[in-house]
């Protein structure tokens, strides 16, 4: 790994580690000011993640080890596929370490611990969220797999950096509609996996409505501030990974553009996340069991951009 | 003769002494532990000389003189044959030394017929992946399915095992007859019994033969596979085998079926058409979707391991099915390379499913129950086995950077691989759909992985056995190691492993070898040539690191409390979620998957004059009732009609005889 390949993997890892929480909070700002309130400041989440650093914790008397150390997998686990998810450069070594599939299954990884831990507690929540988790997951999945499979169709690799680099060779149209499709169904996954209205309500700590939560309510001091930071970094990699396929220009052409392409990618961020919290203000929480009825359009959705792609190039390449 | 040859014919005969030493060891009082020392010792040279064919893999046969004229017994060693033969001798091992300390500590009566058994077993396990002709090779396969089936119908409790014995033996019987009509025509076409002469002779026969050797193939190896829908015997007979026997069936036995059937497709009747790449991709992945969910849901804790060997099981004969879709297709280095996947998947399957299996085995004896239901909380009473089986857990479920992830990605890759050379939209949809099959499958398999190893180990014990069960022996616990480092070694060293694998299939398929870079495992497109196991772990471990030095660090006072549930200090019963109602998401949401069983049940005695109902729901496989219950029923209304042929009068059998002597006459001139 040559020098400045480091830096830029410190510099993506500085990225992935401070920014996560600042996404936290735009989300309950945007909410806040919907609701004509001022919201918490712009540095809140860091505050909290102090805070609880300092705490002491509290374990339930049936847990395992696999309650002490999920966090830390999770963590783990959601920082490495994060660190395959290019941002604001492409052409470094890390993200040739492993694809959007490692990226999946980085993630899954993440979902067994946590999954796994909220059973530990032995307590009827914790089992719950752990159930809806594990399976609401699985029928995202093949719609994220669909979009990388339309990825790799159109830039002829399943990495990061194809996505990030390579020049698209659709025709204009169809380009468009395979476009369309593909941030559609990618759309529906973000909301699912990073827990929000209509899938998730983040805020609330109703039994009936809980997914997330559910999982992580037995966890304090420590621990609970690693499990809101896999939180936010999870949030971080959907977007990202949602630019990658949405929004992939102004990454840095060398070592020179890295700063602004670093603002750039700061602006892109930030215009995503303003757009996901007012889908999230405007609309209701769904029932659990409708929850499958927007998997399927998501499947849906990646499928046919598959197909459009795929049509797309075969008029392409025909003589 | 080489010296892989003489070490296989020490492996035979270190079996045959097992076998022997098993009878008498009973006779002299004393429980049978050479009778599974011999085994494992065969194992430990079948792996030596698996490991020497791997190495050099140029076909050399053997072949021995039988007993009998005209007959001689043929062996082939060539990559494909040594792969499977180092696999059943590394599980010949680790279930050999696992087995008597296992059978010491009660949970199956421990006698001299099963050892024997067991160590015909073996030998004909081994035996199946070398023979190179139709008489050896049906021998040895009869005595493989006879011999298990002795071991199934061992288990215990006998009224569950004599029925699971007896539908495997209906099934196997009726997959041998398949597999000699497939034999017997290829036989008239080519008029040879060596599977040699299959090979030379292939090209020469017409597409028809071909398709129908094929199919009758695929029938009779699917069922051996469990390639659904033929697969309502594994969920029954491998849960209820003695765990070592489960062990070996579900990591090894199954994989007979396979490698037949890259046999038949690839070199007897080769080189394979394109409608049985997607037949097999079809039942490839709709197999592995059924399995998972089926394992979701399943309450036993073997039972839902059986499953899991259904959709892994699923996996590789899809990818077979993509596989012979390039080769047919031309595109023999993508062939080559999922062909390798598929391959790859099975040597990892069987080392997960081999220590999931022992490992359960370690749990239900030591909670005396194989209900998921009844567990909970087993961590605490034996926490150096929740530690082992958690590898076998995240490895079962495809999770870095352990084998079955590397394996999984592999076989997305060869998807991936199909998806790109098809430019027409049919077969790009076909791929696409695929895809999504198996990921969903896979997604659902990370769900029942948590589902069992949570369910079974985690929070609190559910009844009885989380208070008696005790942390098994060293001696018990030990051949579960290798195993677990295995997982983890044929995950980060995976290029290794995975460009061995591609060598492998590069002849069968017709490819050139490739030459892959060292650290890194390749893909199927140009430009995302690859991906790095190894950097992937130290991501992972500069993640923990982060992770765990602020708490190493800081050293926060940890206090222990009850967990809050809702229901106050006092209660007698802390509700927590229970494997039914875990799996309730899944089986709401994908019903077709599942059968419903609801029954009633009146108690027998009525209590002040009030008769007590019970009701009852259970899910079951759907395939089940679908198509094997009316088959009974529809050969038993068969019967009936025809019932009326057997009157009991002497006369009415007289007028039979002369019309049968007349049909028999009258064919004769015909022909």
């Amino acid at each position: 790994m040559a020098v400045s390949d480091f830096y830029v993997t410190a510099l993506q890892a500085a990225l992935v580690l401070a920014v996560s929480p600042l996404l936290m909070t735009v989300f309950l700002k945007v909410k806040a000011w919907t609701q004509r309130r001022r919201g918490p400041p712009l540095l809140q989440p860091y505050a909290d993640l102090m805070k609880l650093m300092e705490k002491d914790e509290v374990v339930s008397d049936t847990a395992s080890p696999v309650f002490l150390y999920a966090p830390a997998v999770a963590f783990a686990a959601t920082f490495a596929a994060a660190m395959l998810v290019p941002t604001f450069f492409g052409g470094a070594a890390v993200f040739t370490i492993g694809d959007l599939f490692v990226v999946v299954f980085l993630l899954s990884l993440a979902r067994f611990a946590m999954a796994l831990a909220a059973l530990d507690t032995g307590s009827g929540f914790g089992g719950f969220g752990s159930s809806r988790d594990v399976i609401l997951s699985a029928i995202v999945e093949p719609t994220l797999v669909g979009a990388i499979l339309w990825g790799a169709l159109v830039t002829g690799s399943t990495g990061g950096p194809g996505l990030a680099i390579d020049a698209r060779p659709l025709p204009l149209i169809a380009a468009l509609a395979s476009y369309g499709l593909v941030i559609g169904s990618l759309i529906i996954v973000v909301l699912a996996e990073t827990g929000r209205i209509p899938v998730d309500n983040p805020s609330t700590h109703l039994e009936l409505t809980m997914i997330h939560e559910a999982m992580t309510l037995e966890y304090s001091g420590p621990r609970l501030a690693l499990v809101e930071m896999t939180k936010a970094m999870r949030q971080f990699l959907f977007v990202a990974m949602l630019l990658l396929f949405a929004a992939p220009f102004g990454f840095a052409p060398d070592h020179d553009g890295i700063v602004p392409a670093i603002v750039l990618f700061m602006a892109k961020i930030l215009a995503v996340c303003l757009a996901l919290a007012f889908v999230e203000t405007t609309t209701a929480k769904w029932r659990l069991f409708r929850l499958p009825e927007l998997f399927t359009v998501g499947i849906a959705l990646s499928v046919l951009a598959v197909m459009s792609a795929v049509v797309a190039r075969g008029t392409l390449h025909a003589p | 003769m080489t010296d892989a040859h003489l070490l296989i014919l020490i492996a035979g005969l270190l079996y045959g002494s097992g076998a022997f030493v098993a009878l008498i060891e009973p006779r002299l009082g004393r429980p049978t532990s050479l009778a599974y020392l011999f085994p494992a010792a065969a194992g430990a040279v079948g792996l030596a000389a698996g490991v020497m064919v791997l190495q050099d893999p140029g076909p050399t046969i053997m072949s021995f003189a039988a007993p009998l004229p005209f007959v001689s017994f043929t062996l082939r060693l060539d990559g494909l044959s040594g792969l499977f033969l180092t696999l059943a001798s590394l599980g010949a091992t680790t279930s050999s030394l696992f087995a008597s300390p296992y059978l010491r500590s009660g949970g199956v009566e421990d006698r001299g017929s099963l050892a024997f058994a067991y160590n015909v077993f073996l030998f004909a396990l081994v035996g199946v992946f070398l023979a190179d002709d139709i008489y050896t090779f049906l021998v040895l396969w009869e005595m493989m399915s006879l011999a298990s089936f002795l071991l199934v119908l061992a288990g215990k409790p006998a009224t569950e095992a004599r029925p699971a014995a007896y539908s495997y033996f209906i099934m196997m019987h009726l997959a041998t007859v398949l597999i000699i009509a497939s034999f017997l025509l290829l036989y008239t076409r080519t008029g040879t019994w060596s599977f040699e002469g299959f090979r030379l002779f292939s090209a020469g026969l017409d597409p028809d033969t071909r398709a129908w050797v094929f199919l009758l193939a695929f029938a009779g190896f699917g069922m051996k596979a469990g390639v659904a829908p033929l697969h309502v015997w594994l969920p029954r007979a491998h849960p209820t085998a003695p765990s070592h026997v489960s062990a070996l069936m579900s990591g090894v036995m199954i994989t007979a079926g396979t490698y037949m059937l890259i046999r038949t497709a690839f070199e007897f009747a080769g080189p394979p058409l394109v409608e049985w790449g997607v037949l097999l991709v079809i039942a490839g992945s709709l197999g592995a979707l059924l399995g998972a969910l089926q394992a979701l849901s399943a309450n036993d804790i073997k039972k839902a391991l059986a499953y899991s060997t259904v959709e892994h099981s699923g996996l590789i004969i899809m990818a077979l099915g993509v596989s012979i879709l390039l080769s047919s297709s031309s595109h023999a280095e993508l062939a080559s390379f999922v062909l390798g996947a598929a391959l790859f998947h099975t040597a990892n399957h069987m080392v997960f499913k081999s220590l999931m299996f022992l490992g359960a085995g370690c749990v239900v004896e030591a909670g005396h129950t194989r209900d998921l239901e009844e567990m909970g909380g087993l961590a605490r009473r034996m926490p150096r086995m929740a530690a082992i089986l958690i590898v076998g857990t995240g490895a079962l479920a495809a999770l870095p950077p352990l084998n079955g992830f590397v394996s999984e990605w592999t076989i997305f890759q060869g998807l991936l691989g199909l998806l790109s050379v098809n430019d027409g939209p049919v077969g790009a949809a076909v791929a696409t759909a695929v895809a999504m099959v198996v990921a969903l499958a896979g997604a659902f398999s990370v769900a029942g992985a948590v589902r069992l190893y949570g369910l079974t180990f985690l929070g609190k014990g559910r009844s009885g056995p989380a208070s008696v069960a005790k942390e098994p022996s060293w001696r018990l616990a030990a051949p579960l190691l290798p195993l677990a480092f295995l997982c983890l070694a044929l995950g980060l060293f995976s290029p290794v492993a995975f460009t061995t694998m591609v060598a492998i299939a590069a002849p069968i398929t017709g490819a050139a070898v490739l030459s892959v870079p060292g650290q890194l495992l390749p893909g199927t497109l140009s430009t995302m040539p690859s991906i790095f196991p190894m950097g992937i772990a130290v991501l992972i471990a500069w993640g923990l690191l982060f992770a765990l030095l602020p708490i190493a660090v800081l050293r926060r006072k940890r206090s222990v409390a009850r967990t809050w549930t809702g229901s106050g200090e006092s209660a007698p019963v802390r509700p927590s979620i229970t494997a039914a109602a875990y799996a309730a998401a899944a089986t709401q949401i994908f019903p077709t998957f599942f059968q419903r069983i609801e029954k009633v049940e009146r108690a027998a005695e009525k209590e002040r004059g009030r008769a007590s109902l019970m009701h009852k729901a259970e899910l079951g496989d759907p395939v089940e009732d679908a198509i094997y219950r009316p088959v009974p029923l529809i050969l038993e209304g068969a019967s009936r009609r025809v019932r009326w042929v057997q009157s009991g009068s002497i006369h009415q059998y007289m007028v039979y005889l002369i019309i049968a002597m007349m049909v028999a006459v009258g064919a004769m001139r015909w022909l």
